[in-house]
């Protein structure tokens, strides 16, 4: 869905999946690099929010606001098909 | 023949138990005026009494297992007989007992009881307080609800701030990466076993220090001035005072009472002040809870760790902090006890708990 995010486990930990536009997937780390809370995807502002200091991120995994020290780490996505294949 | 009697005259010729108890409580003098702020230390016996006994009756039916926690802890709740009761009064009384250590810490700061001699007294007292917090934090993770989960998560995220070795402590405390079967294992076995060790040998210490160097005179009306403290051991007597059996025995009960009652009237009437809805769901290591916050007493901790521009500094602020009250009587070197005379001392202790419930209530509403 385009503007929706999609969480799964990539290799035993938290993941997400955004399509900011349509055809274009950023695949991220979840764990938000402040003390290890999941974010959560905002559909309204179309970020990421943590539940635990309130840091914020954005689609891409910047630091746009709160403690969060560094950006969320970054998965390479390919697209084969109808599959996104990420890592 | 009178079988107590006889019992007593028994013990009596082998330890000299009349003796004992003749000056351990009918001949142990306390100041005439001491208050009802003298209780606080037998109020926290009391509740860390319960503690353990209902810890105990909860350990018969709990799991320290990932798979069977949570469900143990619903099994407890529901199907045991009284099980609620005594999970409730268990959660409730570390909440209820925290607040009592922070006054009992209050009543000695205001009354200066903590300087010398009595810098052991304070120092083992603030030991038991961060032992009071250990324990709180180790009996959360223990139903591995949601609640458990992510504080747990922060907690011993937090102290990967600390530069070269805090991946490696993070790892030791968790058992791996993440917060999982290995951590449970270890805050249960701290929580059972390591900590209530560790508690009764400060517990003691810290009983020994306050009967060996005596109670301290209130400082409190016309006959009351700063003494100079001798240079030798000093036991502080209280001669002409009020016997701790039955004058004080009475005074310290109906406020163990007191607490007890609170203590119940919360379990009953409002246990979900200290229950949050995070705290009733199993433990999903995929998904954080909206709106989580820690325990009241950790929102201090919670909102500093989230107004300063890095964990280090945050986490470096709460040490100072903590450092400094432990501490307090090194630093803290007067004679002078009165509140009335100690003017920059009470603004700034003023100041200190405007600041813990500033920063607390701004982590609760943030």
């Amino acid at each position: 869905m385009i503007g929706g995010a999609h969480f799964f486990a990539y290799q035993g930990r938290p993941a997400v999946v955004v399509q900011p536009r349509a055809g274009e997937f950023v695949a991220l780390n979840a764990v938000c690099t402040h003390l290890g809370c999941i974010v959560k995807w905002q559909n309204d502002t179309q970020d990421f929010l943590c539940p635990c200091h309130a840091g914020r991120f954005s689609s891409t995994g910047q630091v746009l606001g709160g403690p969060p020290p560094s950006a969320l780490d970054l998965y390479t996505v390919t697209i084969d098909g109808d599959d996104l294949l990420i890592g | 023949m009178n079988l107590a009697k006889e019992t007593v005259d028994w013990l009596d010729r082998r330890l000299g138990v009349r003796e004992l108890l003749h000056s351990n409580l009918g001949g142990y003098l306390l100041p005439r005026n001491v208050n009802i702020w003298y209780t606080l230390g037998s109020v926290l016996l009391a509740l860390f009494g319960l503690q353990f006994l209902t810890g105990l009756l909860l350990l018969v039916y709990y799991v320290p297992d990932t798979e069977k926690a949570f469900a143990s802890v619903t099994v407890i709740m529901n199907e045991i007989p009284y099980g609620w009761l005594i999970r409730y009064l268990h959660a409730v009384g570390s909440n209820i007992i925290i607040l009592f250590i922070l006054l009992h810490m209050l009543s000695v700061l205001f009354m200066g009881s903590y300087k010398r001699p009595r810098e052991l007294t304070w120092l083992s007292g603030f030991i038991l307080l961060n032992i009071g917090l250990a324990f709180c934090l180790t009996g959360y993770l223990l139903p591995w609800s949601q609640l458990s989960f992510w504080a747990t998560t922060v907690a011993t995220d937090a102290a990967g701030a600390i530069p070269v070795v805090g991946d490696q402590i993070i790892a030791f405390m968790r058992g791996g990466p993440n917060v999982g079967e290995a951590t449970l294992g270890r805050f249960f076995a701290l929580h059972v076993m390591g900590l209530p060790l560790v508690f009764f040998a400060v517990v003691g210490f810290h009983l020994f220090c306050v009967r060996r160097i005596g109670i301290s005179k209130p400082p409190f009306g016309d006959d009351y001035l700063p003494t100079e403290i001798p240079r030798s051991f000093h036991h502080e007597e209280h001669p002409g005072g009020i016997p701790f059996h039955p004058n004080y025995t009475v005074k310290d009960l109906s406020m163990v009472f007191f607490a007890l009652a609170l203590l119940v009237g919360v379990t009953f009437f409002a246990p979900w002040l200290f229950i949050p809805p995070a705290a009733l769901e199993p433990a999903d290591p995929f998904n954080t809870p909206q709106d989580i916050k820690p325990e009241w007493y950790f929102l201090w901790a919670y909102q500093a760790l989230k107004i300063f521009p890095s964990e280090l500094l945050g986490l470096a602020s709460q040490g100072v902090a903590m450092g400094f009250l432990a501490l307090l009587p090194f630093f803290d070197r007067g004679l002078e006890r009165r509140p009335a005379h100690r003017p920059l001392f009470v603004t700034l202790c003023l100041l200190g708990i405007l600041l813990f419930v500033g920063l607390s209530l701004w982590g609760h509403y943030s």
